[in-house]
């Protein structure tokens, strides 16, 4: 009760409460129209791009725009559900409330019936499939017209009895209040995915291309060229990291056959002047030092199940996100 | 008619995904530089779709080392039975032995094709090759040879423990690959650009035609 008084004591908030209802969906909006066109910062482009791909042999696809995830895409169809909701619930009491206290205008039931159609078929498009761009920009047109409408052209629509006021501020108060939980959570599940994907798609990406190379010369030569080219921070890591690990990569048995001294000393050299504490150094060289050296097409066998346990194992998460689909032969 | 209708769906989904793996392959291939990713193919649609991709790419030499031109994946089992994605590469291959081996850039011996059987010398992909084989301008850029057992069982223990699996593989232009390591699914492994697998695999074809059996004259016959 004493949060509803102190919000009718501001005898404007129900006018102002659905301008920025309506003003914060528009922009919701048209950051959904952005994304659909791809006008997306750098950094979330940067997860699009490295998602692509397919594992045939495992019946894999890298999903084609991951830049929002399945469950990402059905809680924004969710709040583009209960934005258009609420968007029907708002215009709709204000044509009803019109008709009971003020008697309205022809135009204004018309007005009202439209509005009512737009939204309920909103909510339908809205719930079958993801969001069609064109119905959202009417949406926003419409919106923003209604809102001149009820606001400038016909401001005494909003003028109600106390009970009424009462109702509808309990009531606009709750929507706004459920709108920005969900939009707080899908706010931070973005952050999240858009930090872990490009992490996750780069850790898979490489292990992948590491163990499809024959041999562990070519590893190491396609581990170096990474650590020298230095363009993600992300992959100089997880080079980094392959380099540490002896348990996949470089226990192979060994053929005899020597190394090139050159890009093992290339490597050392890289690993020397990173930033890494000198414990890690030395682990990561005493592990160059001492595996076997095997540079021999014999690895080609093995390549097919190493990379179907690696790729096993990164998919399980990326599944989850969406990221990666099951192709059905 | 309901299930007309979800059929009909199915097909829509199977071309969409074609189209879309179609996409992926030659995005990888029109890379600049062309992209170095190891990827891995299935299914014979998949594989139909690569190989095609891979010839069409091709500029200068290619190196093939399969059963014996077998016409399931190329022109279907009952020769013209080839139909959707699995054309794709009939189309490409037909394309490249009746047009673009003329060009220039293929030099004398710059195809290679080296089989395992002659069990299809007379069906539909071999017709190709004995067209150009008769051809006096052409025939020198092509040559086709039997591998012998002892260079196929080498092959076969270089590329893995197993000997029992029958690879097959082809080099395109010394850079781009593909390795078929279970050719009963059409399971493989490829890229459009990696020398150093492609050197690995050159040196086992070498070997093996080197020391293979020339068959021009049975086919031309």
């Amino acid at each position: 009760m004493i949060f509803c008084d102190i919000f009718l004591k501001f005898e404007y908030l129900p006018t102002f409460v659905p301008l920025i209802q309506l003003l914060v969906g528009s922009v919701f909006m048209a950051n959904f129209i952005a994304n659909k066109n791809g006008l997306l910062p750098e950094t979330i482009q940067l997860g699009q791009i490295q998602a692509e791909g397919w594992d045939d042999a495992l019946g894999y696809r890298l999903a084609e725009e991951p830049v929002f995830s399945n469950d990402f895409r059905l809680l924004q169809t969710r709040t583009m559900f209960v934005l258009a909701l609420y968007g029907c619930f708002t215009l709709f009491y204000c044509s009803i409330f019109r008709c009971c206290y003020r008697p309205s205008p022809f135009g204004m039931a018309v007005l009202s019936f439209i509005v009512l159609v737009f939204q309920l078929y909103s909510i339908i498009i809205l719930g079958k499939n993801r969001p069609n761009k064109t119905y959202i920009q009417i949406f926003i047109i419409i919106s923003i017209v209604l809102f001149f409408l009820f606001i400038v052209l016909f401001p005494d629509i909003f003028v109600f009895s106390e009970k009424c006021n009462y109702i509808i501020t309990i009531a606009t108060n709750i929507c706004v209040l459920f709108n920005m939980i969900i939009w707080s959570g899908l706010y931070i599940k973005k952050e999240i995915l858009l930090k872990r994907v490009p992490l996750l798609i780069n850790n898979l990406k490489l292990d992948i291309q590491i163990a499809s190379l024959p041999g562990v010369e070519p590893r190491l030569q396609y581990i170096a060229s990474i650590l020298e080219s230095e363009n993600s921070n992300i992959l100089y890591q997880k080079a980094i990291d392959t380099l540490k690990r002896d348990d996949l990569y470089f226990t192979k048995s060994s053929t005899g056959q020597t190394f090139d001294n050159h890009l093992i000393e290339r490597i050392k050299d890289i690993i020397n002047s990173s930033d890494f504490n000198q414990t890690d150094k030395a682990k990561i060289i005493a592990t160059i030092n001492e595996h076997p050296q095997v540079n021999t097409p014999q690895s080609f066998i093995s390549i097919p199940q190493e990379r179907e346990t690696i790729f096993k194992e990164s998919s399980k998460r990326l599944i989850e996100l969406g990221f990666i689909e099951k192709v059905s032969k | 008619m309901a299930e007309n209708k979800k059929s009909a769906e199915l097909i829509k989904d199977s071309e969409k995904a074609l189209k879309l793996y179609q996409n992926y392959l030659d995005g990888l291939a029109q890379k600049n530089p062309v992209s170095s990713e190891i990827f891995s193919n299935k299914g014979i649609d998949h594989a139909s779709i690569l190989m095609a991709t891979l010839l069409a790419n091709t500029d200068h030499s290619m190196d093939m080392y399969c059963q014996g031109l077998r016409p399931g994946i190329l022109c279907g089992e009952q020769e013209g039975d080839n139909t959707g994605a699995e054309g794709a590469y009939w189309y490409e291959f037909k394309k490249f032995f009746q047009e673009r081996i003329q060009s220039d850039d293929f030099t004398n011996d710059s195809i290679r094709i080296l089989i395992q059987k002659k069990n299809w010398i007379k069906n539909a992909p071999f017709r190709l090759i004995r067209e150009v084989l008769a051809n006096p301008d052409l025939s020198k850029k092509i040559q086709v040879r039997i591998i012998s057992d002892e260079a196929r069982t080498s092959i076969e223990k270089a590329l893995g423990e197993d000997s029992d699996v029958n690879y097959n593989f082809s080099i395109y232009d010394g850079k781009a690959f593909r390795l078929e390591y279970e050719p009963d699914n059409y399971r493989a492994l490829g890229s459009f650009n990696s020398p150093s697998w492609c050197s690995l695999l050159l040196k086992l074809f070498d070997n093996a035609f080197n020391t293979a059996t020339d068959i021009k004259g049975e086919i031309l016959q």
